[in-house]
């Protein structure tokens, strides 16, 4: 029995499971047995490196003075030597204590090299600036909101020093454990759990099979390194975009033709998205701010009739969860919409292996074409 | 005998295009990097003299530099860039009396160009 034939047998409705079956389900196989693997050569690499080089670490610093002391905390206590660290906090126009909590941590740490510069307002020209002033043999960035496991530095090095062919690498990001601990909020909590779990997910499992074929989409912003030998052929950082960091793995893997890894032994702790949350909310507040302006309105046309009214006005507190209710319906229609477009492409005269070559092609195409003009320079 | 002057650097963010014989490149940005050696006849403040090098570097900040007045008639090239800030900085310099000795304009860490006065 091919494939057609079971498709047309089983009818239309598995088709919507036959899409999460080849798109999710089975990739997902596959990426649990090449990652088996790869945990596996990862335990056979452990070894120690005898002379550790020199590094640079660049930690761009807009407004983070809530953040900057323990994160220079983190580099100090790391199993990496001090005396082999340069730290340059590239400041980009903050206008908070930022620079105090250098200070503050400068005196403390007086064995670690720390050196400030100001440059213009942007993540990606701080980096730029930073990366003139960077002489370590890798140069590697992290963000200031968050901070370096111990064993991150070192882990990172070492896998560059033992992988030659390794140009770039990023760390693995997770959400602080104990600010998910202390978050007292029950619902703050479980969403900071998703997180939590979503993060090691998206590091441990989707990145780390992009990385075992050289195919990862993008390093990490909050935790990055370089062979400096290998930044320096880049364009470096592109300030004209907000998504520097996919912008520099394109660099590296095309236009260089360099490898990309995830490294899973260097994590860094960043910050919960608060933000995301927050505006989350403010959203979900907007729909139903929506509703009752319409509440408000329908109770005018209901004047006629009284008990109708009555009822209805009294179902107000329904307002608060009316738009999950819509989520919900809008979920179940979207399925209806997949069933439905199923039915009609039956009706088409096209054979199913004509639709699969006019999909190939179209997708082959789509594929090509951001790499078309900017890398053929 | 001893020679003494200062040295300081800055940083300019600014997108150019380049036509080198015949050849047109795509509009690209840089960071640059830019090291002036200055000598002043007396004792002159960090920030006088980063001010005064500041509000000639503001006007090309940010900007599409083939689109500025300097450019219209040279391309702007990191050899014509480092020429035009030499002339309009050691200008500028002059009226707080201090005198630009070098300046270093680096595209990237590894491609600089430099221009200096030479040695009487």
């Amino acid at each position: 029995m091919n494939l057609t034939n079971f498709v047309t047998q089983v009818g239309f409705w598995a088709s919507w499971l036959l899409i999460p079956l080849i798109f999710e389900f089975i990739p997902a196989m596959y990426g649990f047995f090449t990652l088996q693997l790869e945990s596996r050569k990862l335990k056979r690499n452990h070894k120690k490196i005898k002379k550790l080089p020199r590094i640079s670490l660049i930690i761009p610093v807009y407004n983070s003075a809530s953040t900057l002391f323990n994160c220079i905390k983190s580099v100090n206590e790391s199993s990496y030597p001090n005396k082999l660290i340069k730290i340059i906090i590239a400041n980009n126009q903050s206008t908070d204590q930022s620079f105090n909590e250098y200070r503050r941590a400068r005196n403390q740490f007086n064995d670690l090299l720390i050196q400030w510069i100001n440059t213009t307002k942007g993540k990606a020209r701080a980096l730029n600036s930073a990366i003139y002033k960077s002489d370590g043999k890798y140069i590697i960035n992290i963000d200031s909101d968050g901070t370096l496991q111990k064993e991150a530095l070192l882990n990172m090095v070492t896998n560059f020093e033992l992988n030659p062919s390794v140009d770039a690498q990023t760390g693995t990001i997770l959400t602080q454990k104990n600010s998910i601990r202390t978050t007292n909020h029950h619902v703050l909590k479980f969403l900071r759990r998703n997180e939590y779990l979503e993060y090691a997910q998206s590091f441990l499992a989707g990145r780390a099979i992009e990385s075992a074929h050289n195919r990862l989409f993008t390093m990490s912003g909050a935790f990055s390194a370089f062979r400096r030998d290998k930044l320096l052929q880049t364009k470096l950082y592109n300030i004209e975009t907000v998504g520097e960091d996919i912008d520099m793995t394109f660099q590296i893997r095309y236009y260089l033709n360099g490898k990309v890894m995830l490294c899973p032994q260097a994590i860094f702790s960043g910050s919960s998205q608060k933000v995301v949350g927050f505006s989350f909310l403010i959203l979900y507040a907007l729909y139903v701010l929506i509703c009752f302006l319409n509440f408000i309105e329908i109770q005018y046309y209901l004047k006629a009739f009284p008990s109708e009214r009555k009822f209805y006005l009294s179902q107000f507190y329904i307002l608060l969860t009316l738009p999950l209710y819509y989520m919900l319906c809008s979920f179940i229609q979207f399925i209806g919409i997949i069933n439905s477009m199923t039915v009609t492409a039956t009706w088409k005269a096209s054979t199913p292996r004509e639709e699969e070559i006019r999909f190939i092609s179209i997708i082959k195409k789509d594929l090509r074409r951001p790499f078309k003009g900017y890398y053929d320079k | 005998m001893t020679n003494e002057q200062y040295t300081l650097t800055f940083f300019l963010n600014a997108a150019h295009k380049v036509v080198i014989d015949g050849k047109e490149s795509s509009q690209h940005p840089h960071t640059f990097e830019i090291e002036c050696d200055i000598d002043a006849e007396k004792f002159t403040e960090f920030e006088i003299m980063e001010n005064n090098i500041n509000s000639v570097l503001n006007q090309l900040n940010d900007q599409y530099l083939n689109d500025l007045e300097p450019f219209e008639k040279q391309i702007p090239t990191l050899e014509n860039i480092s020429r035009f800030l030499f002339t309009t900085i050691s200008s500028n310099l002059a009226t707080i009396n201090c005198h630009l000795l070098k300046i270093k304009v680096a595209e990237s860490p590894v491609r600089a160009f430099t221009i200096k006065i030479q040695d009487k």
